[in-house]
């Protein structure tokens, strides 16, 4: 890593930057899902080439552990791999952090810094959530990618590079396009080989095969004893329709482990959402309940929004010991308005 | 005595026979009628047999987790008004989400001052019934 000079820019990139350097574990990529096969057999044809690749796919899919697979089957395995969250570099410091700068160049630059590109040389350059760059940044992503040069910020040098670039995206980016608010030369620039990852609910032939990889985890990182789903658990998971992919699954196995005590987890050690013929608690908020839960727990339960106003006011009644007069006030709503509401809600 | 029938009941639900005891001491000294039972299981027999005013909950327990629990005593006309605050050491987004989703009412984090129960109580119980005797 080199050495840092703004202490703005130090915060930004360790925040950015998970990892650097040679990969540390190999990553694992569950799955005997004929879509999975299909897909390890893509990786495994491209890992070797210098190509760029964009990974699509739904959020929780996998995508991260496809490009750290793609970049430890490379060439490249044993130079950097760097991990950059496009949507966490300020447009502003786009160049600096991508290209460097020079000694000098802006107030604070008391030294010359090396961008992710030269940070990366001869390495992977794993560009997440792509989507979110800016038009004028995507252009000058483009221009280093077209002559394979670059130039710190305040740099007269033309620097080679020598990176290979893997972008991801849960997002459409061909409507982004559309939209103008992606490139279409980048576009095909990043996407020379797609990889498109499938959601879970296409692959559920693969739940049971990620259950135990995900129990085998917990039971290596805690010390604690290897624990097992009963057969109704497992089946119970391979019939949802995971929104949130493999990260849900993770979630859930994580919850489970962490609420159930017996040897075996059970259908009730669940998330509660898993369970067949859940519905979001609909019944009234109880009066009373914290004012600053009510937001929350409106969210988890996608109420719609009368039912939340009628929460909240309720709340604040309660919170206010029935005082209407302070009620109102706080609400900033007449109090004719308030015992109209309450009379309506049968509250009074 | 008037005040003993007036008198406020709460159930709590926890593993481990120290928290209890701590828990009913501090609601005992506030003039509260307290019931326990020590895993999600007797706690909805319990719940159903004396309908408590309100319900302490653990989360991680023997037989039946906490959320589990709730979830059941909501599907029950005859539990389903009581509120639970859910009382745990384990405290994420995770257990915060799924513990409102199925309907509790407040999300305690051990360890706690009797002041923040106090207060939860004072927001989720009618006052006028509450009134420690004195
Ligand atoms: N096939 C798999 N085998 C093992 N673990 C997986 C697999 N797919 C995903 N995971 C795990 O699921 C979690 C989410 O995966 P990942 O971060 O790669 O998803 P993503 O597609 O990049 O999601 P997002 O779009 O939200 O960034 C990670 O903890 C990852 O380790
Ligand atoms: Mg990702």
């Amino acid at each position: 890593m080199s050495h840092r000079s703004s202490s703005s820019i130090k915060a930004l990139a360790s925040a950015n930057l998970h990892e650097s350097g040679v990969v540390s574990s190999k990553p694992v990529l569950i799955g005997r899902s004929q879509l999975i096969e299909r897909m390890r057999a893509v990786i495994e044809r491209i890992a070797h080439t210098n190509s760029s690749v964009l990974i699509t796919g739904a959020t929780g899919t996998g995508k991260e552990i496809v490009a750290r697979l793609i970049h430890a089957q490379s060439n490249r395995a044993q130079e950097p791999f760097v991990d950059v969250n496009c949507s966490a570099i300020p447009e502003a410091l786009f160049e600096t952090e991508f290209f460097g700068h020079e000694r000098g160049t802006f107030t604070g630059a008391h030294e010359m810094r090396r961008g992710l590109f030269e940070q990366c040389a001869g390495g992977t350059l794993f560009l997440d959530e792509v989507d979110a760059l800016p038009l004028t940044a995507q252009a000058k992503l483009l221009r280093v990618l077209q002559e394979r040069t670059l130039r710190r910020v305040g740099g007269r040098e033309n620097i080679r590079t020598d990176v290979r670039i893997i972008s991801s995206t849960n997002r459409n980016l061909q409507a982004a396009i559309a939209a103008g608010a992606f490139r279409p030369d980048l576009f095909f620039r990043l996407r020379v080989v797609p990889i498109y990852v499938p959601p879970l609910a296409e692959r559920r032939e693969d739940v049971p095969l990620l259950i135990t990889h995900f129990l085998g985890r917990h039971a290596k990182r805690t010390g604690e004893k290897l624990r097992s789903f009963t057969p109704k658990a497992v089946r119970v998971m391979q019939d949802h329709d995971w929104a949130g992919n493999v990260r849900e699954l993770e979630n859930a196995i994580e919850f489970a482990v962490a609420l159930g005590m017996g040897e075996q987890l059970d259908v009730n050690d669940l998330p509660p959402n898993l369970l067949p013929g859940f519905e979001f608690e609909t019944a009234p908020l109880i009066a009373g309940s914290d004012p600053s839960n009510i937001l929350r727990s409106s969210l988890a339960k996608r109420l719609p929004l009368a039912e939340v106003e009628r929460c909240y006011i309720v709340a604040m009644y309660e919170l206010h010991d029935k005082h209407s007069i302070n009620t109102a006030a706080a609400l900033g709503i007449d109090r004719r308005t308030l015992y109209r509401k309450l009379k309506e809600y049968g509250v009074g | 005595m008037h005040e003993e029938r007036n008198r406020q009941t709460i159930l709590i639900v926890d593993d481990s026979d120290d928290i209890r005891s701590i828990l009913a001491q501090m609601l005992e000294i506030d003039g509260y009628h307290v019931e326990q039972a020590s895993d999600g299981t007797e706690a909805l027999s319990t719940a159903e047999r004396i309908r408590p005013n309100l319900i302490l909950m653990d989360l991680r327990m023997p037989m039946m987790n906490g959320i589990a629990a709730t979830r059941q005593l909501h599907e029950h006309a005859e539990t389903r008004e009581i509120p639970v605050v859910i009382v745990s050491g384990l405290d994420s987004e995770m257990f915060r989400d799924a513990a409102f989703s199925v309907g509790c009412a407040a999300f305690l984090t051990k360890p706690f001052s009797t002041h923040e129960l106090q207060d939860i109580l004072k927001r989720l119980l009618p006052q006028h019934e509450s009134a420690p005797a004195k």
